[in-house]
């Protein structure tokens, strides 16, 4: 299922309505997190995840270290990726939208 | 004497076709591969199953290598898989805690996973484990791994 812009704001409010009560820190990472795989769904995804204190709230600062349906490009971003940050860098594969429901247990092998 | 410590983000995941959250552990390890490399791979923490699993592709791809000659047809919700599996022993290594490499059984699955799973026998041995509330730098919580005094590691 292909999202465009403006399903993606909606599911955005839905799901910060869905999420009730919750810190600037978390909401920032609630939409990075459905930004990623509106963005580069299907993809395998590296990134960064840093907090900050602006104007006294925490916001997240994600930056993108590499996205590619390749996930041996996405490894050879995170090996070439100075040492000092590479223990935190994040790797995931970015589900598209509307597909995340799983039960791996029910894998379809027949 | 306590062991070093791991802090991973607790994160909550939004299901959009289910309109709900869903707690997902996601965790990036290391792989040693046939020429001694360690591959980084990702992994989603499925504690129904009983080993590591990761994709056959994926263990092609990089090099990990596994043993074709006994096949496993583990039976499924859907049914006995029609396709094999197979076990086999890899080396796995946390990128935070990298002086060490712990082995463990996994299973080589035929099925298209775009990711590996993570079972509770791969760490648990290993690692005192607890969750942590909100902090300023986990701000939904975090998954704290411990590691053992008497933990089955070997040096990387």
């Amino acid at each position: 299922m292909s999202v465009t812009s403006v399903e993606f704001d909606h599911l955005c409010r839905e799901a910060l309505e869905q999420a009730g009560d919750i810190s600037s820190a978390v909401r920032d990472r609630l939409v990075e997190d459905l930004r990623l795989r509106f963005e580069y769904p299907g993809q395998y995804v590296a990134y960064l995840d840093r907090f900050d204190t602006v104007n006294k709230l925490r916001r997240l600062r994600r930056r993108l270290i590499a996205h590619n349906a390749d996930l041996g490009e996405v490894q050879a971003a995170i090996l070439n990726h100075p040492p000092r940050e590479r223990t935190k860098i994040a790797l995931e594969f970015a589900e598209p939208l509307g597909e995340e429901l799983s039960t791996p247990h029910d894998l379809p092998f027949r | 004497m306590a062991g070093p410590i791991l802090r991973f983000p607790l994160t909550r995941h939004y299901i959009s076709d289910a309109k709900r959250f869903a707690y997902r552990f996601t965790i990036r390890l290391e792989i040693q591969a046939d020429d001694g490399q360690f591959r980084p791979l990702p992994f989603r923490l499925d504690s129904g199953s009983d080993f590591m699993t990761i994709p056959q592709w994926m263990a092609r791809q990089n090099n990990i290598a596994f043993s074709e000659e006994t096949g496993l047809f583990p039976k499924t919700a859907a049914g006995r898989a029609g396709k094999p599996s197979y076990i086999a022993p890899v080396e796995f290594s946390f990128p935070q805690l990298a002086e060490w490499k712990f082995e463990t059984d996994c299973v080589f699955s035929p099925y298209n996973l775009p990711y590996c799973l993570l079972a509770l026998n791969d760490f648990v041995p290993h690692f005192l484990i607890r969750s942590n509330k909100e902090s300023p730098e986990f701000p939904e919580g975090s998954v704290v791994f411990q590691l053992r005094v008497d933990h089955g590691g070997s040096p990387r």
